[in-house]
């Protein structure tokens, strides 16, 4: 499934990155990986993700929630 | 080698107390200024350490040493080009593993490096440890663990940075998996022959990476044969050798991770998450925010105004004071430009001094408190429509009080792009200056129920006009990357004092320094062009007032003529010499209108506007025209503090010319097409 419907509060865990090379590795940069674990903190009414990976959270838009493959915990 | 200055530069992830470290290492021995070209901030200081001089660079914080953003290439640049002696890579213990990401591409551009590890309190909180002798030794650089805030481990960082100095060895290599290493040794073979000032190896990755800057260090041919290794790869590992790279990395990442990472106990969910839930929540957000924005704007001018009328009377004490060094009656034009002009001039600006420091104190406030990446979680949604991130939004809101510290704000703003389209919208937001001017034409010429609602629409306008702007600015000169929200949201922290006064002095010694020089010019300029050239009074024949003899004079004067050469350019918004000598003048400041305006009428109240001040407007102008001044003042050119600041913010002329023009001509084609439409409309 897409990150993007997730309800808020549930874990998963990234399986495919859909994004080009360019996001891919700033999302990399900043430990988002294939692989990470995640907890999905709020989703602020779907307009940006708030992904807490282990003691650090990001932010991401909808557009990107769109982007990447997870499945859920 | 030059023994006696050693320079080394500060490496590290945003919101990892990199500043921290800079400002404890440095103390007030500092200099921030602008990397040539781009708008990222230069953060330079120097310490003496054992009969040496030390310089400190202190990189922008970034996550990668890719080419992203300009913070990275900055960083990059500075590494590989600098002369650079010693990295410091500063990591936050808490988050061993995502700050290694960079760590590792550090270790690979092959400069001498020691890592220090910040903030290790919060980590023993989390239940981390590390085990340090044990990283050093895996990364074959020297670890020091320490606290910045608390100026713990500094000695002992700065002794590792000058033995490492005098071994001047670069950092062993990490190995990544045999087939990786075997396709980067065939990359490296590709560029042997090439002479590149960078370590083989991290150009090798990088190219694997497809970084367009690192290729454009090469000739097409050489493309060419990288990219059938790269495809050769992706063949046979069934993945791209861009995923390759980063899982390679995080392999080792983890490795490292799981052998020196001694405990770490099942976490709480922290107080930084639980204050999330509320201030990102879906009822609370959006009013804290505005609350917050709130207070910004009462700190900045409210808190900030009492004080700069303090330095208004301070310079008003000393134009007098100065001006009683020549005697009463004698007329000097060297009392002229050093009261008039340079007193009255530079003076007018540096009275923004106070603003300016509240608002940089404000922002370091929410930027060093955590808040500010949240702002640019909240306002995304909105700011996105036009193509701004949130972070924008900001430094707009204070352009309702100034739009010169409104500009310098926007150095909260990371991508270029964004940050010069947010630059050019910020003056069409209503500053504080520009009200005297609509409260004047607003008293005269409109009734007084519906003057709030005139001067509401004037701000509405205003904004609506500069949102455009930045749309189809975005769309296209600065159409740039597209920068999708994703952000780090640091935990929330109270920030202590002495770092928020370090981070307010900074940046304000720098407006101070450098937009004072650009004033000063400037307002000797425009100061001549008020006395120059002098009417002779003796030819005046006697039986004026001097009220009158000095509107005589301003008539005479080069504005005086440019205003008439000028009228017939603001004759289609019912304008005449006076009104187009009076925005010639409001160059200098947008209130000057006023005054302009009262010195070319024989106004002799300095604190009020008389009656026949207004009766005169008001036989002069019609309603129409009266609105078209006030459109013309909303959106024409900038002030010359406002064009300065943009000067010295986006490094270029380019950009404050720009503005200029833009705003003149929106201004005009909105003031000339409203009056001429009411006037038809109206069968006048």
């Amino acid at each position: 499934m897409l990150l993007s419907h997730l309800s808020s509060g549930k874990r998963g865990v990234v399986r495919k990155i859909l994004a080009g090379e360019h996001l891919f590795k700033r999302l990399a940069s900043m430990g988002l990986i294939e692989g990470s674990d995640f907890v999905l903190v709020s989703t602020r009414r779907g307009s940006s993700y708030l992904l807490d990976l282990g003691g650090k959270v990001i932010a991401i838009g909808r557009g990107m929630a769109e982007k990447i493959e997870i499945s859920e915990d | 080698m030059d023994s006696h200055k050693v320079k080394i530069v500060l490496a590290g992830n945003p919101n990892v107390g990199k500043s921290t470290l800079f400002n404890s290492l440095t103390g007030t021995n500092q200099h921030v200024g602008n990397y040539p070209g781009v708008t990222v901030e230069k953060r330079v200081g120097h310490l003496s350490y054992a009969e040496h001089d030390v310089i400190i660079n202190d990189l922008p914080g970034i996550y990668s040493l890719s080419a992203f953003s300009p913070e990275e290439i900055v960083a990059r640049n500075v590494i590989a080009e600098e002369d650079i002696d010693v990295v410091v890579n500063i990591i936050d213990s808490s988050n061993l593993e995502k700050n290694l990401y960079l760590t590792l591409q550090l270790l690979e551009m092959g400069l001498p490096m020691v890592i220090f590890l910040n903030m290790a309190d919060i980590a023993e909180k989390n239940g981390i440890k590390l085990d340090v002798a044990k990283l050093s030794k895996i990364l074959g650089v020297p670890v020091i663990n320490g606290q910045a805030r608390d100026k713990q481990g500094l000695s002992e960082l700065l002794k590792e940075v000058f033995a490492i100095h005098e071994e001047n060895l670069p950092p062993p290599e990490f190995r990544y998996s045999d087939i990786m290493e075997s396709y980067i040794s065939r990359v490296i073979k590709i560029i042997a022959l090439h002479d590149v000032s960078m370590a083989k190896k991290w150009i090798a990755v990088k190219l694997l990476e497809n970084d367009t800057q690192c290729k454009a260090l090469f000739p097409h041919k050489v493309w060419g044969r990288i990219d059938s290794v790269k495809s050769e790869m992706a063949k046979e590992n069934g993945s791209s050798p861009v995923a390759m790279v980063v899982r390679e990395r995080y392999h080792i990442i983890g490795s490292i991770v799981s052998s020196t990472v001694i405990s770490k106990e099942k976490k709480k969910a922290g107080m930084s998450s639980g204050l999330d839930k509320l201030l990102l929540g879906d009822f609370f957000a959006i009013p804290f925010f505005l609350f917050s924005m709130f207070i910004l704007f009462q700190l900045v001018f409210k808190v900030g105004t009492p004080f700069a009328d303090m330095l208004e009377s301070f310079f008003g004490w000393l134009a007098v004071k100065v001006s009683s060094f020549w005697g009463t009656n004698q007329d000097s034009f060297l009392r002229s430009l050093i009261v008039d002009g340079v007193i009255n001039g530079v003076g007018g600006v540096l009275v923004f001094t106070p603003n300016i420091f509240l608002m940089f104190f404000g922002i370091a406030f929410l930027e060093e408190s955590g808040y500010m990446s949240r702002v640019a979680v909240i306002m995304d949604k909105y700011m996105s429509r036009i193509g701004l991130s949130g972070k924008s939004f900001v430094p707009m809101v204070l352009g309702f009080g100034c739009s010169a510290p409104a500009i310098m704000g926007t150095r909260i703003v990371e991508n270029r792009w964004e940050r010069i389209a947010t630059i050019m919208a910020i003056p069409f937001m209503s500053c504080g200056a520009r009200l005297p001017v609509f409260m004047l034409f607003v008293s005269v010429f409109i009734e007084p129920e519906y003057q709030s609602l005139v001067l509401l629409f004037l701000y509405i306008i205003g904004i609506a006009i500069g949102l455009i702007v930045v749309k189809i600015l975005r769309k296209t000169m600065l159409s740039g990357e597209e920068n999708p929200l994703i952000i780090e949201l640091p935990r929330y922290a109270f920030p202590s004092l002495r770092m928020l006064l370090m981070q307010t002095w900074e940046r304000g010694e720098h407006f101070i320094k450098k937009a004072g020089t650009i004033i000063l010019a400037s307002s000797i300029i425009l100061w001549a062009l008020n006395t120059f050239p002098v009417l002779d009074e003796s030819k005046i024949e006697p039986g004026y007032s001097e009220s009158e003899i000095a509107s005589m004079k301003l008539e005479y004067s080069a504005m005086g003529r440019i205003g008439k050469f000028l009228e017939p350019v603001f004759k289609p918004m019912g304008g005449d010499w006076k009104i187009s000598s009076a925005f010639v003048a409001s160059l200098a400041a947008k209130e000057v209108v006023v005054s302009e305006l009262k010195m070319l009428y024989n106004e002799t109240d300095e604190e009020n506007e008389s009656s026949t001040f207004k009766t005169a407007l008001k036989n002069q102008y019609s309603i129409f025209a009266a609105i078209a001044f006030m459109l013309f003042t909303l959106l024409s050119a900038p002030c010359i503090a406002t064009f300065a600041v943009t000067k010295m913010e986006t490094e270029s002329w380019r950009w404050p010319i720009f503005q200029l023009f833009m705003m003149t001509i929106i201004a005009y084609v909105f003031s000339v097409t409203f009056f001429q439409v009411a006037s038809l409309i109206s069968g006048g």
